[in-house]
């Protein structure tokens, strides 16, 4: 249309070379007479909107005949302003929009959904930026959903219901996060009796937030604080003087290591050597030697959404017994929590981090030299099908572990294992015996499962799909209805559902085994 | 005989059977229905609100009866605005039609919505309301009435809550000379009702359920991008509205007013 408008006003300046300039008048006698005239009479139409006033108007006496004003020679035509204004005003929102379709590129709908508001904020009549809102608004919740289960079952309640109030925003007619958040007000009035008031003060703001993306690496100034000392993982770089902090946990596979980090992640802090980019190294750092400003364990104040921050997970111990129900917020562990630099916010229970710092020494021990390419992210290290009947008839819970008799796990030593880099890996959940009502195993390719199944409660279960980032899709039905869909549900990750009678239950994928698109899923009450 | 009969006047049996069919229309819209019944008001010379409300509604599982209340006099939106939204008749006419459906259903809830000066109308209903003849909802879409009216008696026809949607988008509502219910002060549907400074108890009690809903930019997902109409879109009504209708239980998002002002400590509105 700008193109159109610019070509009208040509036509005005010197019609009889513009005419023959522009190519669609030479086409005109090749098309119908009606749609001539109604061209002819949008053109008049446009003509009268975008004639400039008379002060515009220069001399053009010794220009040249029919001079373009598209060359911008002798007038500044109201055209090129819309131009300017179209191209500079889009910018604002733009931004925005763009780095919402990264994070949601990336895998982040919890950010991709924030950086959208914000988009929207600037320009609510652009239905792109709502379609891309009413896209990623179901991951978003889930996220949060989520990371609130996460925070209830580490009995930080106040947290939880932040969390499961910003599912809410996010999906609003979500029935079972409103009655989550209704029950932990009965249950925990207490603990969530500050989270409230400070949400009936400040309204949305007091809700979980999702970090803000950090700027373009060109941008970004790390801050720069002290190496912490060297502890049990910590893969010592030659020439690791320098630490760079954010706020962490896992980093998708596509993801750049120096990209903004994910902060479905942000359960953890981290500390990465500041070494190349492909190279990030594992490294544990214990949380009461990070320097001050850095997030510990109310990671809130830094603007940052880690919430399984201060969820002890022991890399180098065994694992903690659970915390007990009526644990507040404020009863915080006494001792500093040793932070895990991968991937505990995967595992977001406690059980998280013995494995994944298993995993990281099983990697860091077989891994080959530095200079050859890194391995894929491994799929022999999660449980086949057969490993799951193989654990029952050993009458272990999928996915324990058998512990090493000789080792002790309390205080191993330093190790200095090669620089190698080491691509996330997010583990399998590992359960407790009696933690759940019932474990079924899905199959879409194996036919020793099903692939739908009777859940509890009236509810069926149907696997969708999986895919090789370990991202499962379930659907619930009550009957023939669908009731719920689970999309993008990793191990160690819940989902709430509501059987037949109201129950609240809580839907736990426990493992998955990509080559045979099987999975392990459990039910406990919620 | 029979076919000089029938075959005479095909007409007039078109005719007949026309009324009959529209007589029994008629008379079924204006027959008090059972099953929850929800009752829409559209705004000043807008007549075509009540399709997106009716499908959110239908969409979030609302099965009940869904009837429009028209009040306009169809002389334009001015006039229905600066003059019929506030006429006292028209407000007794909607009272007596609700006490009609809590009369036929005695335990079914009735719901209210409004839309701009549509909101006028059902204030002042709600205000003549019979004592003891309670709806369960109201709200009110873009209200054009004013936001220091005073909502203690309207109240306490309310059994539940009332929600008021605002928006400081609203182009409409921010160039509004004079209210629909010809009140001073700010209309409501900019920042939402304000509760009276040194408010009694019974009314703090009122505004204790007296929620506004302003517009955030999330909202746009909902196809509510802050305008005056924008509200009654049917994503919005069925994700934002219909939930908090539907339910028995208080919408956790709810953030009444007084509870959001014992919190705050002050008169101020956040």
């Amino acid at each position: 249309m700008i193109a159109r408008s610019i070509a009208c006003v040509d036509v005005r300046l010197g019609r009889q070379r513009a005419d023959h300039q522009n190519p669609r008048r030479e086409a005109w006698p090749a098309v119908p007479s009606q749609t001539r005239h109604i061209a002819q009479a949008n053109d008049r139409w446009l003509g009268a909107v975008t004639r400039p006033p008379l002060f515009w108007r220069v001399p053009t006496r010794g220009l040249p005949r029919g001079r373009s004003i598209a060359a911008g020679t002798s007038r500044c035509p109201p055209s090129g302003l819309l131009c300017l204004v179209l191209v500079f005003g889009g910018c604002a929102g733009g931004r925005n929009y763009e780095q919402g379709r990264l994070a949601e590129q990336r895998g982040e709908p919890h950010v991709a959904y924030d950086q959208y508001c914000k988009a929207a904020a600037e320009q609510p009549r652009n239905w792109a930026i709502a379609d891309a809102l009413a896209r990623v608004r179901p991951g978003a919740s889930a996220y949060w959903e989520a990371q609130g289960l996460a925070e209830m079952d580490a009995g930080r309640y106040g947290e939880a219901w932040r969390n499961f109030m910003k599912a809410l925003e996010v999906q609003p007619d979500s029935t079972t996060v409103a009655r989550m958040v209704r029950q932990l007000e009965e249950q925990h009035g207490p603990a969530v009796a500050e989270a409230r008031a400070q949400w009936l003060r400040g309204g949305d703001t007091a809700l979980a937030q999702a970090p803000f993306p950090a700027p373009p690496p060109s941008d970004r100034a790390p801050a720069k604080v002290p190496a912490p000392p060297e502890t049990a993982l910590a893969a010592a770089s030659p020439a690791g003087t320098e630490t760079e902090v954010s706020a962490a946990g896992t980093e998708s596979p596509e993801a750049p290591a120096d990209s903004p980090v994910r902060a479905g992640s942000a359960a953890v802090v981290r500390a990465v050597e500041k070494v190349p980019a492909e190279e990030a190294k594992i490294r544990t750092v214990d949380s009461g030697d990070l320097p001050a400003g850095m997030p510990q364990s109310t990671p809130r104040e830094a603007g940052e959404h880690p919430p399984a921050a201060s969820t002890p997970p022991p890399a180098v111990e065994p694992p903690a017994p659970r915390e007990p129900a009526h644990h507040s917020a404020d009863e915080k562990p006494p001792e500093p929590a040793r932070v895990q630099t991968i991937e505990s916010s995967d595992r977001p229970d406690e059980e998280a981090g013995p494995v994944a710092t298993e995993t990281a020494e099983k990697r860091s021990t077989v891994s080959p030299p530095a200079d050859t390419e890194p391995p894929a992210p491994s799929e022999e290290v999660f449980e086949t099908p057969s490993s799951f009947e193989r654990e029952e008839a050993e009458g272990r819970e999928p996915g324990e572990t058998v512990p090493a008799p000789s080792a002790p796990r309390s205080e191993p030593p330093a190790r200095h294992v090669p620089d190698v880099p080491v691509k996330p890996v997010r583990p399998q959940y590992e359960p407790r015996r009696d933690e759940f009502l019932l474990r079924i195993t899905l199959s879409k390719r194996d036919k020793a499962y099903p692939r739908r199944a009777p859940l509890i409660d009236g509810i069926d279960v149907r696997l969708e799909d999986t895919d090789s980032d370990l991202e499962v899709d379930l659907d619930l039905y009550r009957g023939k209805e669908r009731i719920k869909k689970i999309r993008e549900l990793t191990p160690g990750r819940s989902q709430i559902f509501e059987g037949n009678s109201g129950t609240l239950y809580q839907l736990k994928l426990l493992g998955v085994h990509h080559k045979s698109r099987t999975v392990r899923i459990a039910v406990r009450p919620a | 005989m029979a076919r000089q009969v029938y075959g005479s006047s095909p007409r007039a049996v078109r005719l007949f059977l026309t009324l009959t069919a529209a007589g029994w229309t008629l008379a079924g819209c204006a027959a008090p229905t059972r099953g929850p019944i929800v009752i829409y008001l559209d705004g000043a010379g807008w007549y075509t609100g009540g399709g997106g409300v009716e499908r959110g509604l239908r969409r979030a599982g609302y099965t009940g009866a869904f009837e429009t209340f028209t009040w306009s006099a169809f002389l334009g939106p001015a006039h229905d605005h600066l003059v019929t939204a506030h006429d006292r008749g028209l407000a007794k006419r909607l009272a007596d039609r609700i006490a009609a459906g809590r009369k036929a259903n005695p335990n079914e809830s009735i719901h209210l919505i409004g839309l701009s000066a549509g909101t006028a109308v059902i204030l002042n209903a709600l205000e003549t309301l019979p004592r003891g003849c309670l709806v369960e909802n109201v709200v009110l879409l873009s209200p054009t009435v004013s936001a220091e009216r005073d909502l203690t008696k309207a109240m306490q026809k309310v059994r539940r809550n009332l929600y008021a949607t605002c928006s400081t988008r609203d182009a409409i509502v921010g160039t509004l000379a004079i209210n629909a219910d010809g009140r001073r002060g700010p209309p409501a549907g900019e920042k939402g009702f304000k509760m009276p400074r040194r408010a009694r108890v019974a009314t703090q009690r009122a505004y204790a359920r007296v929620v506004n809903i302003p517009w955030k930019a999330s909202y746009t997902g909902f196809h509510w991008d802050g305008s005056h109409t924008g509200v009654t879109d049917a994503t919005f009504v069925a994700a934002v509205i219909a939930p908090r209708l539907l339910r028995t239980e208080r919408h956790p998002l709810d953030r009444p007013l007084a509870a959001v002002l014992a919190v705050a400590g002050s008169g101020e509105q956040p």
